[in-house]
């Protein structure tokens, strides 16, 4: 799993991890009972305190997301994430709101910005399939 | 160039800049020196006034900052980021150095005049304008050929680098140019010429050698550079070489202390060196070559003080890289003090030794003849005391006798030192004979008949002595060996009036060191504590030639103090006791100071000794 | 209990002109705390008042449950030191200065200090003088943390370096955090070092502490808002506010730091002031720097 951290951003770095390995899960690149790298790596590869990885971890396995397991190491969890769903909708329609605003600005009506999201789907539909088949070793 | 380029420029040079604290220096410097060539006047007999004498005292005095001075940084960082020529940057800072020297040479001519005039008026600082005038363009001219030279010593570079080749050719330029003044001063103004030819071919041949742009460090690398970055490859693990002792972390301290740049070692040598000399000086060694050496001494005793607190001072200065460090500020402050008063009392201690073994071959009794006067010259530590002034009566056996020769302890004092063995022109051989034998019965406790000396040494007229017998006075070879009695306990009397007031100071100067007190405090009291030193050792000076007191009769009086307190075994154990336990008790004081102090973390641009470095 | 705690600290170094105005703060076992502030804010000065290189002219501080001046022995074996000045005595062999560390420091692990002369690529007989800046640095570095220090105080610690060597010197601190948890107190210049190496910062502002937080709640708690100058009269409108942090009167817009989320600081100007649709956002650590420490210009 690569992971990038951009200092001098408005997001908190652990923020950036937490946002990382979301994304990677959902997308696929990362699946249920793989293991992350460990804190104290991850610290020393992004040059960052590792109290700012404990944190990120931290939040993630309160989300449900992952998993640590006594001396074994840090695990995607299996099955469906416990994140409170109304947050997501609230995250989800902010996100909504900026893609609309730019939709607008660069005059492409909602029906197509509709079709995008319809096309975006399939792709990232078609990514997971190929995923499925051809599993990615663990970066680490 | 504009005039007012070379004009700010030179205002802006180091060698200018120092010029304040030069001029108080070479002003007590020149008092000094002549208050010495005063006194080796006074005791020549000496009445002409001696221009090479003249012309070493103002050399001396010009020349001594070289040693300290910040002479050696041609330009700043600055002047090499400008679009400026090297040459006139060399030029600029030689002219400076040139200049400096013109107003220290007025300032010490000044103080010369004010002596020849004013305060001693001795007849030998009596000079005539004319000669001190060309004397003066002289030295000028010999500072000139100094400052070209010393500038032409690796011209290429920003800074003249330190070490034992720039020592050497300091001490030769500076020695090489003394001679040159001493012997060829008769002719001071073919001599001056003869110096600013040379001064000007060797301008000449330098500016010929001088790259465009002078250099910020030497072309070609430190050695150890090189050699020692393939032991990192290697990684060959290292046995701690080192020292897990107590002792040899001390020795790791030390060697920051005193081997800190830039002048590094060869300074903390020169400081040891130095206070060894101060040492000698004051165990009264150089009596060997100069017989008035109890004026040097009397005036060396604030010297030893000043010595060690002008050079123990700036140390503080050097800690900055042991503050974060744990180590205890109490070996630090003996690292700091012990080793300096170390190198003095080795100083003293050696030259006692020395004294000791060479006073063993002098006559101290001696009988002489320099007509119309006959005397028996006894050291006056060999006279008795007498508090109230009352001098008893010298008789002898057979009734003749005479009132001893007599001197107060200071003008107007009741106490008075006399000789026990003085006698009259009109004395008879006799009673010369039996004062001699009662001299050397006295000095080395040996008998001698007075008839026998009377019959060995003296050729008698009637009942007066008419002069020494042909083979002289040879008491050593007749009754030898002889030997004088020890001394009493000089050495804690030194001490006590050398380290407690040292370490006193050195409190009161440590206490500048703390919150909110700026580095200005800090300077005013160093100044004022080195000054006061200095002007304390001119008051003994100037109460000596204005004839308050006679050196001699101080010394003789002390002597025979000390050999009183070391007749008796308690005395002197008291008197080591008072010495010590004052020494102990006020070294306790400084470290209580230091204790509490706030080492500066940077070096201070105020000091004419650059200990610390770059400040550009 | 508190590993280093300043309490009220005083410093002038002329009479009347406080440098530190009455500075509190402590720091937990594990945390990182970055020090920032304006050159001549009193960072350095305060270090120095930590390592008991300098006294506080009131106010106590406390390493350890120790006052720096009273035990300085005890204090400084526990603590280690860098600081952007060369300390190391510059005519000395690194070997000689390894020596003299171990000889002073009881819990000095040389196992640590082979592995970081390896690492680091550093002759071990060469003169400090002779080393370039990057190098004496990490034999600094090296020297502080090879007695595996409880609290280490690091003075500007990648100042004047570039950039490679200041990662370097970055990625050691973090693997020295790793193995050891330590407790460091830093001052830095560069925020992007403060944001990957802290997880507090301390900002000292005209002799005190004008912000102390987690850094992650810097980020989310805290806004900048642009008010068009016509919307208010003057700067100490803004600055009558509770929350709000420092006000810069600047060409386009009055740039206002509130501790507040950007919502809320948008309402309290809405509410109090009345001032409408002021865009608040989220802020940077280095553009929260410059408006709070920089000029009015």
């Amino acid at each position: 799993m690569q992971l990038h951290i951009a200092t001098g951003s408005e997001l908190p770095i652990y923020r950036q991890i937490m946002r990382q390995i979301t994304d990677a899960i959902a997308g696929g690149r990362l699946r249920p009972g793989d293991k992350l790298t460990s804190q104290r790596d991850l610290a020393v590869q992004l040059v960052i305190s590792p109290l700012t990885v404990k944190k990120a971890y931290d939040e993630l396995e309160r989300e449900g997301l992952i998993r640590t397991e006594r001396g074994r190491g840090t695990f995607v969890a299996a099955g469906a994430p416990a994140i409170d769903r109304g947050e997501q909708l609230e995250r989800l329609r902010e996100m909504a709101r900026r893609l609309l605003s730019r939709a607008h600005l660069s005059g492409v009506s909602l029906p197509d910005l509709l079709e995008l999201i319809e096309e975006a789907e399939a792709e990232l539909a078609a990514e997971r399939e190929a995923s499925r088949e051809n599993p990615q070793p663990d970066d680490d | 160039m504009t005039l007012t380029w070379w004009l700010s420029t030179i205002r802006r040079d180091e060698a200018v800049r120092v010029l304040p604290i030069w001029l108080v220096f070479t002003a007590l410097n020149t008092s000094a020196l002549v208050g010495m060539v005063a006194f080796r006047g006074a005791a020549t007999g000496s009445t002409e006034a001696s221009l090479q004498g003249l012309a070493m005292v103002l050399w001396f005095a010009l020349v001594a900052p070289l040693v300290v001075g910040r002479f050696r940084r041609r330009c700043s960082r600055l002047d090499l980021a400008l679009p400026l020529r090297s040459r006139n940057l060399w030029l600029a800072h030689t002219s400076a150095m040139v200049v400096a020297g013109a107003v220290v040479l007025t300032a010490s001519i000044g103080v010369v005049a004010l002596h020849s005039t004013a305060l001693t008026r001795a007849p030998y600082l009596q000079f005539t304008v004319p000669g001190v005038a060309s004397l003066a363009i002289a030295l000028l001219a010999a500072w000139v050929l100094a400052a070209v030279l010393l500038q032409s010593y690796r011209p290429e570079l920003k800074d003249i680098p330190g070490g034992v080749r720039y020592a050497a050719l300091l001490i030769a330029i500076v020695l090489g140019v003394a001679a040159a003044l001493w012997f060829l001063v008769s002719i001071p103004i073919l001599l001056a010429i003869g110096l600013l030819a040379l001064a000007w071919a060797v301008t000449n041949r330098t500016l010929r050698s001088l790259p465009p742009v002078l250099s910020l460090v030497p072309r070609e690398p430190a050695d150890h550079q090189i050699q020692h970055t393939s032991s990192a490859a290697t990684g060959s693990p290292v046995t701690p070489s080192s020292p897990q002792t107590d002792l040899g972390m001390a020795g790791l301290v030390g060697r920051i202390i005193y081997n800190a740049p830039p002048l590094g070692a060869a300074t903390s040598w020169f400081m040891f060196i130095f206070l060894g000399f101060v040492g000698m000086a004051l165990s009264g060694i150089f009596d060997v070559w100069m017989d008035d050496v109890e004026v040097l001494r009397l005036i060396w005793l604030p010297f030893g003080a000043y010595g060690l607190f002008s050079l123990v001072g700036p140390l503080t200065y050097r800690l900055n890289s042991l503050d974060p460090l744990p180590i205890g500020r109490r070996l630090i402050f003996a690292l700091l003090t012990l080793p300096a008063l170390l190198a003095f009392c080795l100083g003293y201690g050696f030259s006692a030794v020395v004294k000791e073994t060479t006073d063993h071959g002098q006559n101290l009794v001696e009988y002489r003849i320099e007509k119309p006067y006959y005397w028996v010259d006894v050291p006056e530590g060999f006279f008795e005391i007498a508090r109230d002034g009352e001098i008893p009566t010298l008789t002898s056996p057979w009734g003749e006798s005479y009132i001893a020769w007599s001197a107060p302890l200071f003008r107007g004092s009741p106490t008075v030192l006399y000789s026990p063995f003085n006698t009259a022109e009109e004395s008879s051989a006799d009673f010369e004979a039996w004062l001699t034998s009662r001299a050397i019965e006295s000095v080395y406790g040996v008998s001698v008949p007075w008839a026998e000396i009377r019959d060995r040494y003296f050729e008698v007229e009637g009942e007066q002595l008419a002069g020494l017998a042909t083979g002289g006075f040879t008491l050593a070879a007749d009754y030898g060996p002889l030997v004088p009695p020890a001394g009493g306990p000089e050495f804690p009397v030194i001490l006590l009036l050398v380290a407690p007031p040292w370490l006193l100071l050195l409190a009161v100067f440590l206490r500048t060191f703390r919150a909110g007190l700026g580095d200005r405090a800090r300077q005013a009291v160093f100044w004022s504590v080195a000054a006061g030193l200095v002007i304390l050792m001119l008051g003994i000076a100037a109460l000596m030639i204005s004839g308050l007191f006679s050196p001699r009769i101080v010394r003789g009086f002390l002597e025979v103090m000390l050999r009183q307190v070391g007749d008796s075994p308690l005395q002197t154990i008291s008197l080591w006791m008072v010495s010590l336990m004052t020494t102990v008790a006020t070294y306790f004081v400084a470290r209580r100071q230091f204790l509490k102090a706030e080492l500066p973390p940077k070096a201070t641009k105020f000091m004419l000794i650059d200990w610390t470095g770059e400040t550009d | 209990m508190p590993i280093a705690e300043f309490n009220n600290i005083h410093r002038a170094y002329e009479r009347g002109k406080n440098v530190l105005d009455g500075v509190s703060f402590s720091i937990e076992p594990g945390q990182v705390v970055g020090l920032v502030g304006r050159n001549g804010a009193g960072k350095t000065t305060l270090l120095r008042i930590a390592m008991g290189m300098l006294e506080a002219q009131q106010g106590s501080v406390d390493l350890f449950g120790l006052d720096p001046r009273d035990r300085p022995i005890e204090v400084k074996q526990r603590l280690g030191y860098v600081s952007e000045d060369q300390i190391l005595s510059p005519v000395m062999r690194v070997e000689a200065i390894i020596d003299l560390h171990r000889s002073l420091f009881p819990t000095w692990d040389e196992a640590v200090a082979e592995r970081l002369i390896d690492r680091f690529e550093i002759p071990r007989r060469a003169k400090i003088k002779n080393l370039s800046k990057g190098q004496a640095r990490q034999v600094a570095l090296l020297c502080a943390i090879s007695h595996r220090p409880e609290l280490l105080l690091l003075d500007e610690p990648a100042g004047g370096l570039d950039p490679a060597a200041r990662r370097e010197f970055l990625e050691t601190s973090i693997r020295l955090l790793n193995e050891t948890g330590s407790t460091i107190l830093f001052s830095s210049h560069y925020m992007t070092d403060v944001e990957r190496l802290a997880d507090r910062i301390v900002m000292i502002h005209d002799g005190s502490v004008l912000i102390d937080t987690q850094l992650d709640e810097l980020r989310e708690n805290y806004s900048l808002a642009l008010v068009p100058h016509e919307t208010v009269s003057s700067r100490e409108d803004l600055l009558g506010l509770t929350n709000c942090l420092g006000v810069r009167d600047r060409a386009d817009a009055f740039h206002a730091i509130f501790q507040l989320e950007p919502e809320k600081a948008s309402s309290l100007l809405e509410g109090v002031l009345g001032v409408r649709d002021t865009r608040c956002t989220r802020i940077a650590l280095e553009e929260m720097f410059i408006e709070l420490a920089g000029g009015q210009g």
